[in-house]
């Protein structure tokens, strides 16, 4: 456990599991990490199948503080080493919790120090039975005071009231005590009726927003497959069995992709648009052509903001440009087509911190209307 | 550069064949992946050092659903580059 193993151990070792020469294996390791060494110092990336990936990360400048003196100085943009291990290590080396698997956690328990809360509960409820008896009491004996206070002189009144009050005060205390607790029992009560019945609620609501989502999704591609085939005839005669298939297979699209109906229904859109109108768009406007990019699991949109942009920190244009399609900026689909629009439409200049400034804000917003 | 280019140039420097190569590669994510699974870290003089990290299980949010659930703990494979290695990326910019 936790040992350190050095080159020529692994190679003892590689000599074992794979019956070569441990002289042969010594050699391939030091060749392997000094070809990959040396990839990495040309900006190559190297992919060693089944092993994993070594990337080369760019990190932007940032300032930082030297601890000892307080002086800010600027950290050059440099770049990193990051090693992605292949899906069949990471799988390996998890080995001995592989078992487990990801438990749902009911929303009436929020951490584990709110375990024991049951307990003081069922404790609290006995307090509140005691102290509502304790009011009656305390409103009785009130009521006596008073009554033999009135039924005194007014010299003896006086004292009696002070000593009634006093006692009232005390007691006052001790009702708004039992009153606090009474709050916070039936609080918590109406807490855990909302806990258990709000979830339920959401997931018939989101049930039937997806059941509309679905439906209108398939009403519209029905449409639009209608709508262009008629058109299709119109030029070229195309058998109408045609359509069908092809309303039937977007239709088989639809189905096992639940979550992704917007992306079928934009595949479904931009097919027939291509087919049909293609031929009336394409010369209409040649000049400014929007630049295409594909989300796919290695290029996201700070991908594409660097490469188109020189800044990875200007994403949030190439989001704005396409909200309508991509969601939650953290859960974009691979396959996703988006528009690159210019910097000039934004008016960014990506050499002005101000403007990325004002970019990155944005980012922060985008965020913000997914909470 | 990908994997086929690497087994190419290893074969030809160390004078092997592709399959030898490819069966070493093998082993080697076989063995690392064992080590790792041991929480033994693995130095490679002049290029870094394989450390298998333990996380420890954690209370997270599902994103989409919303539902809290607890991850279990696991090992990961973390790589940190040895000094010069840092170098010399650094000077082959």
């Amino acid at each position: 456990m936790e040992n350190k193993i050095t080159l020529p151990r692994l190679a003892a070792m590689l000599a074992i599991t794979t019956g070569k020469q441990k002289k042969l294996c010594e050699d391939f390791l030091k060749e392997l990490f000094r070809i990959v060494s040396e990839e990495l110092e040309n900006g190559e990336n190297v992919r060693i199948k089944g092993f994993g990936t070594f990337k080369l990360a760019a990190m932007e400048p940032r300032k930082s503080v030297n601890v000892a003196t307080g002086e800010e100085h600027e950290i050059p943009g440099h770049k990193k080493v990051v090693f992605v291990a292949a899906k069949e290590l990471a799988t390996t080396v998890n080995s001995p919790f592989e078992a487990f698997e990801a438990v749902e956690v009911s929303d009436d328990i929020p951490t584990d120090v709110l375990l024991e809360v049951p307990e003081e509960e069922e404790s609290g409820n006995d307090d509140e039975t005691a102290s509502e008896s304790a009011v009656r009491e305390s409103v009785d004996e009130e009521v006596v005071d008073e009554a033999t206070s009135e039924a005194y002189g007014s010299d003896t009144a006086d004292a009696a009231k002070s000593v009634a009050c006093s006692v009232s005060v005390n007691e006052k205390g001790k009702n708004e005590k039992s009153a606090t607790t009474d709050f916070d029992g039936s609080e918590s009560d109406s807490y855990e009726v909302e806990n258990v019945s709000e979830p339920r609620g959401k997931g018939r609501r989101f049930v039937w927003g997806f059941l509309a989502g679905f439906v209108a999704a398939s009403v519209v591609a029905l449409l639009y497959f209608y709508l262009g085939g008629e058109r299709m005839e119109n030029k070229e005669t195309v058998s109408s069995e045609d359509d069908v298939a092809m309303v039937v297979q977007t239709l088989e699209k639809t189905v096992p992709m639940e979550k992704g109906v917007s992306d079928s229904l934009s595949d479904s859109l931009s097919l027939p648009l291509n087919e049909a109108t293609g031929n009336e768009e394409v010369p209409t406007r040649p000049s400014d052509e929007p630049v295409y990019d594909t989300i796919s699991t290695t290029r996201f949109l700070t991908t594409m903001a660097k490469e188109h942009y020189g800044n990875f920190n200007l994403w949030p244009i190439i989001y704005e440009e396409n909200k309508d399609i991509l969601g939650h900026p953290d859960r974009i689909k691979p396959g996703t087509k988006v528009v690159v629009p210019s910097l000039e439409k934004y008016g960014v200049d990506p050499h002005k911190a101000a403007d990325i400034a004002r970019i990155k804000q944005k980012g922060v917003e985008i965020y913000a209307r997914y909470k | 550069m990908d994997n086929k280019t690497l087994v190419d140039t290893l074969s030809k420097n160390l004078d092997i064949s592709r399959d030898t190569v490819i069966s070493l590669i093998d082993g080697l994510s076989a063995v690392v992946g064992e080590c790792g699974a041991e929480l033994d870290s693995i130095s490679i003089p002049a290029f870094g050092t394989f450390e298998p990290r333990k996380r420890m299980e954690r209370v997270a949010v599902h994103p989409a659903s919303g539902k809290r659930l607890l991850v279990p703990p696991k090992i990961v494979l973390s790589f940190k580059p040895s000094p010069v290695l840092k170098q010399r990326i650094r000077n082959g910019e």
